[in-house]
């Protein structure tokens, strides 16, 4: 036991010390390339991925999103007037629709999120959302895993609709649902202290016998889980596995926060529970917290892969900030759809606050915007009728380390799988996918006007 | 190929019975005989081939494997297969109430949220992964707790129960021992006392501080995979090598985790270790202290909160404020209220038959509530007891005003909700899932104004579905919905809609009703009805979705459920001392 012990963390520390976990290090202009797209000493600048969904969507018609020019011309709708003033880095995507058919908000989630989803599973079973493939997020954090503390970030703005039936937006398969966080304090937590006792810094007495006291506890609940695992049967094994990878994974993160006490990612004050307010959510300061720490964790490389659920589909969310007396959902079946248009437009203002946010990060010679790449959609254009239509409102934000053509309105034929934005976006952070999705969704054929090669 | 969900939930037989394209129901609508034909034998065989619904009246039957069949006890070896056991999650509930009962602290943490596979978070529990931010939060949350009890000077000493002069004092290991026993429900191994003695000398080495070292012991003991999940695995039955035995404390910690929605106490864990589980007599004895338990309460809320989807119903039973203004929070609390006082009654009065649940005439009422059923307000804000009139339309909980507000849109009624609750939920048939392209909206609802064209609920619903691929299915449901026409959207009583007299009769399965009181009576003598309630306890109670191969064990518990005289604690403790509930097939 003690052997194995003593080689695991060995091999963490010459990871954290030998650099092979990037950390805390916010790229400086010196350690460039004079373009500023790659290391001086070899290697490309990190691209980061975000998702960003928002539940229910518009019933308006299409021209309340969908810019009348196409090309860099574009002049912001209603919905796409709070962006503005980050146009440059906005590309609207219109004329799509998602293939898989469906009634109801299972494939209203799974169909944006993984491009997939499984029709034939009956109501008693469906509750698990019924897709076939991870959530987008999830396929790009595995791809990536090994690169940074955290794999990826999963944050929830609004917590209405928390029941069991809206799941989360993330998942890694149909039974692996990735949990996201709601408070910004819990973030932090997992971002700079993760749980427990704080290693508090490394290099402080305190801190390595806090570490020390910590990794006994977390030896002792590897080896139970060793012993427990082999008395199961492979599904459970596996099952338990997952939760062992959590293990070595907090561990990681316990090495790497101990020892990355860079200067310049100092850790911010731990934000409060977040209050509610006109007795409401007050998603706005959630979300604002939760951008920033968002943007601290792109900038100091903690983790490249970000999903923000700000409300989940079929969101009973209240949006008492316009004046909405009833849950989102309810009110889309309703005719109140001066209430659903300023719903969206709030919505859609709060994202343009993460994209100023990443904007305003130096990252390279340029900033967070740059390097990384938003997937931004809902779940319907029109969610009265609960079947997908062309013109599902899709968004590609950021330019994605220069491969993707940042800030253009692109149209597609109407009708045209939206799976292939989904794997478009995939090429452009430099996971070429031969194919992409399932079932109706399947493609091969990423969009490429708007990659740029390079 | 069936995906593997998709060939599962096709294998289980009749609980589905209803068919993907609701042929057999429609094409005989009379089929109400009890034959042994239907798909549950012919379909569960061959999953991939099985043609739910195509087996005329077979259509309609929810169990017919019921014949024959004796005491869950008496089942011989070989005439089942249980259901598979292996590794359960503790649910959110369950993870709170074991701290409470282990440790006395009672704060909400945040720990993995529940998953509801399929209708239950146990049956999640059996199946969903641990996601990393949930390790994490188990981890926080085991330090937290630890935190809490050893940053308190009095409980420390108690919890522990000597006082150590350092990490190799005997203290240390019969603190593991002993607290280790509660944790993980089942005595540790000596090599398991080594090791979280090891984190306590540790950590007591690392901080200069014996407390320090025993408070690490106690997280790591939290945070134990043994102590988050629960291992149902067993030892082959040398009576049937097919099937694997539980042992006392794996029996003790089922038992429960179903009837108590926490951890066994001292006095089961004993019990286990005498070896009083392994006799029937002896286990009986244990099931029957155990129920008398207001902890068995807990369970009880847990099974309707699911089975009725109640956890969100605020939300979920939320209305449009322009149309029913009258729908404040306070208002839905007693509905929900109600609904909870009406199965308390049914389930614990003394020698009460939960079948009474759907005829009573017994209301839960605040003055907001009175006002809506037009009953007699109680004074103060209080909820009251109240008799609804012997002639009264609404009887029984299906009528009551949490499940029609539940089951109805924000702007209106909705029989197809309602109709498909008592069709799924009430008589445990599948409804196959809309086509993909149908339209879930009536007149009026795209606007939120109800149309004044004169035409009544009945009239609307059956021009939406004229289309033959929505009419059978609609066949089915909606005449059980339209016979709570009566009750709008919110629960309250009326006799006419859009100008036109509400008729509220139609056929249950051939059988005629005038409304939604005939249709009570129906459901509370159909034997389907008290069957599902054996169904629904047996998913909950196993966390498992029964396969054909389990379906003599859950018509068993429907016998014994009616020579119990339905009382409902009775169907719990029959389910607890089972041999279904003691043995699993291998773990997959």
């Amino acid at each position: 036991m003690s052997r194995f012990i003593l080689s695991r963390r060995a091999v963490l520390r010459g990871a954290v010390h030998g650099g092979a976990v990037a950390l805390a290090l916010p790229t400086l202009e010196a350690m460039l390339t004079s373009d500023g797209r790659a290391y001086a000493a070899g290697g490309t600048l990190p691209k980061r991925f975000g998702k960003w969904f928002w539940g229910v969507g518009l019933n308006q018609g299409a021209g309340f999103w969908v810019p009348s020019q196409t090309g860099p011309d574009w002049s912001p709708t209603t919905l796409l007037a709070p962006l503005a003033g980050v146009k440059e880095y906005v590309s609207p995507i219109s004329g799509t629709q998602f293939k898989h058919p469906g009634i109801g908000h299972n494939h209203s989630r799974a169909s944006p999120l993984s491009n997939s989803w499984d029709n034939r599973v009956p109501n008693l079973i469906a509750r698990y959302g019924g897709a076939t493939l991870p959530s987008i997020d999830q396929v790009v954090a595995a791809a990536w895993k090994g690169k940074t503390v955290l794999p990826s970030i999963e944050v929830r703005i609004s917590k209405a609709g928390e029941g069991p039936h809206s799941g989360s937006c993330s998942w890694k398969g149909p039974k692996e649902i990735v949990t996201p966080v709601s408070e910004p304090g819990e973030l932090f937590d997992r971002l700079f202290k993760t749980g427990g006792a704080a290693p508090a810094g490394g290099s402080s007495q305190a801190g390595s016998q806090i570490l020390a006291a910590r990794q006994s506890v977390i030896d002792a609940t590897l080896e139970s889980g060793r012993a427990l695992g082999q008395r199961l049967g492979a599904t459970d094994r596996a099952r338990l596995g997952a939760h062992l990878d959590g293990i070595r994974e907090l561990e990681r993160q316990l090495v790497g926060v101990a020892a990355g006490g860079d200067a310049s990612c100092k850790t911010p004050m731990k934000p409060g529970v977040v209050p509610s307010k006109n007795g409401g959510e007050d998603l706005e300061t959630r979300h604002k917290l939760m951008s920033d720490l968002i943007a601290l964790a792109l900038a100091c490389d903690r983790t490249r892969v970000f999903s923000v659920e700000f409300s989940c589909n079929q969101s009973s969310t209240r949006y008492w900030q316009v004046g909405a007396g009833n849950g989102h959902h309810a009110i889309s079946h309703t005719g109140d759809s001066g209430t659903m248009a300023k719903i969206a437009v709030f919505v859609m203002k709060q994202f343009a606050y993460l994209l100023e946010k990443l904007k305003s990060t130096p990252d390279g010679l340029g900033n967070l915007l740059d390097s990384t790449l938003i997937y931004n959609t809902t779940e319907y254009l029109s969610p009265r009728a609960h079947v997908f239509h062309a013109d599902h409102p899709i968004l590609l934000c950021g330019k994605a380390g220069g491969s993707l053509r940042a800030g253009i309105h692109h149209r597609r034929p109407s009708g045209e799988n939206a799976g292939r934005v989904m794997l478009t976006a995939l090429h452009a952070i430099g996971l070429p996918l031969k194919e992409y999705g399932a079932q109706a969704g399947r493609t091969d054929q990423p969009i490429q006007d708007l990659l740029i090669a390079g | 190929m069936l995906p593997p969900a998709a060939a599962r939930i096709f294998s289980f037989g009749l609980a589905i019975a209803l068919g993907a394209n609701c042929v057999g129901a429609i094409a005989d609508p009379d089929g109400t005989s009890q034959g042994g034909d239907g798909p549950a034998t012919a379909g569960r065989s061959s999953p991939g081939s099985s043609t739910p619904g195509g087996s005329g009246s077979a259509g309609l039957e929810p169990s017919a494997g019921q014949e024959g069949a004796g005491q869950p006890g008496s089942l011989p070896p070989g005439s089942f297969a249980p259901a598979p056991g292996g590794l359960m999650r503790l649910t959110a509930s369950q993870y709170h109430n074991t701290l409470r009962d282990l440790l006395g602290v009672t704060g909400a943490r945040a720990v993995a949220p529940d998953q509801r596979g399929s209708i239950f978070s146990s049956i999640g529990a059996f199946e969903v992964s641990t996601a990393q931010v949930d390790v994490e939060r188990y981890e926080k949350a085991a330090f937290a707790v630890a935190r809490e009890v050893f940053g308190d000077e009095a409980k420390r000493r108690a919890l522990v129960g000597c006082a150590p002069s350092s990490a190799s004092d005997p203290c240390v290991r019969a603190f593991v021992s002993a607290f280790g026993r509660r944790a993980f429900r089942r005595p540790l191994e000596p090599a398991e006392v080594d090791r979280y003695a090891l984190v306590v000398s540790k950590s007591a080495a690392a901080l200069g501080d014996v407390w320090g070292g025993l408070e690490h012991g106690l997280a790591a003991l939290l945070q134990a995979p043994d102590f988050l999940y629960v291992p149902l695995l067993g030892k082959p039955d040398p009576a049937d090598r097919t099937r694997q035995r539980l042992d006392g404390f794996e029996l003790a910690s089922r038992l429960s985790f179903f009837l108590w929605d926490s951890t066994p106490d001292d006095a089961m864990l004993d019990a286990a270790a005498k070896g009083e589980l392994d006799s029937p007599a002896g286990l009986r004895a244990v099931i029957g202290r155990m129920v008398a338990s207001p902890k068995t309460r807990d369970a009880v809320a847990r099974f309707f909160a699911e089975h009725f989807g109640l956890d969100d119903f605020l939300e979920e039973a939320a209305k449009d404020s322009k149309i029913y203004p009258q729908a404040t929070p306070a208002l839905l609390e007693a509905m929900l209220g109600e609904l909870r006082g009406i199965l308390e009654q049914a389930i614990f009065s003394p020698q009460a038959d939960f079948m009474d649940a759907f005829e009573t005439k017994t209301a839960f009422v605040n003055p907001e509530l009175a006002k809506l059923y037009g009953l007699e307000p109680p004074a103060g804000g209080a909820m009251a007891e109240r008799a609804l009139p012997e002639d009264s339309p609404r009887v029984g909980l299906l009528s009551r005003a949490a499940l029609l507000a539940l089951k109805a849109r924000p702007i209106r009624s909705s029989p197809t909700l309602r109709g498909v609750f008592v069709r799924e939920q009430i008589l445990c048939q599948e409804v196959p899932p809309p086509p993909d392209d149908a339209e879930t909206e009536l007149p009026g609802d795209a606007d939120g104004i109800l149309p004044e064209d004169g035409k009544a609920m009945r009239e609307r619903l059956a021009d939406h579905s004229k289309k033959p691929e929505c009419a059978a299915c609609h066949a089915l449901f909606d005449p059980l919905g339209l016979a709570f026409e009566n009750f709008d959207g919110l629960g309250a009583y009326r006799t006419t809609e859009n100008g036109q007299r509400i008729d509220p009769s139609g056929t249950l399965d051939g059988k005629p009703f005038s409304g939604p009181r005939e249709l009570a009576a129906l459901l509370r003598s159909d034997r389907r009805t008290a069957d599902c309630v054996a169904r629904q306890v047996f998913r909950f109670g196993t966390g498992r979705l029964e396969e054909g191969s389990q379906e003599p064990q859950v018509a068993a518990l429907s016998e014994a459920f009616q020579k119990n005289r339905r009382s409902f604690v009775a169907l719990l403790s029959e389910l607890a001392a089972s041999d279904g509930f003691r043995f699993v097939a291998a773990s997959p």
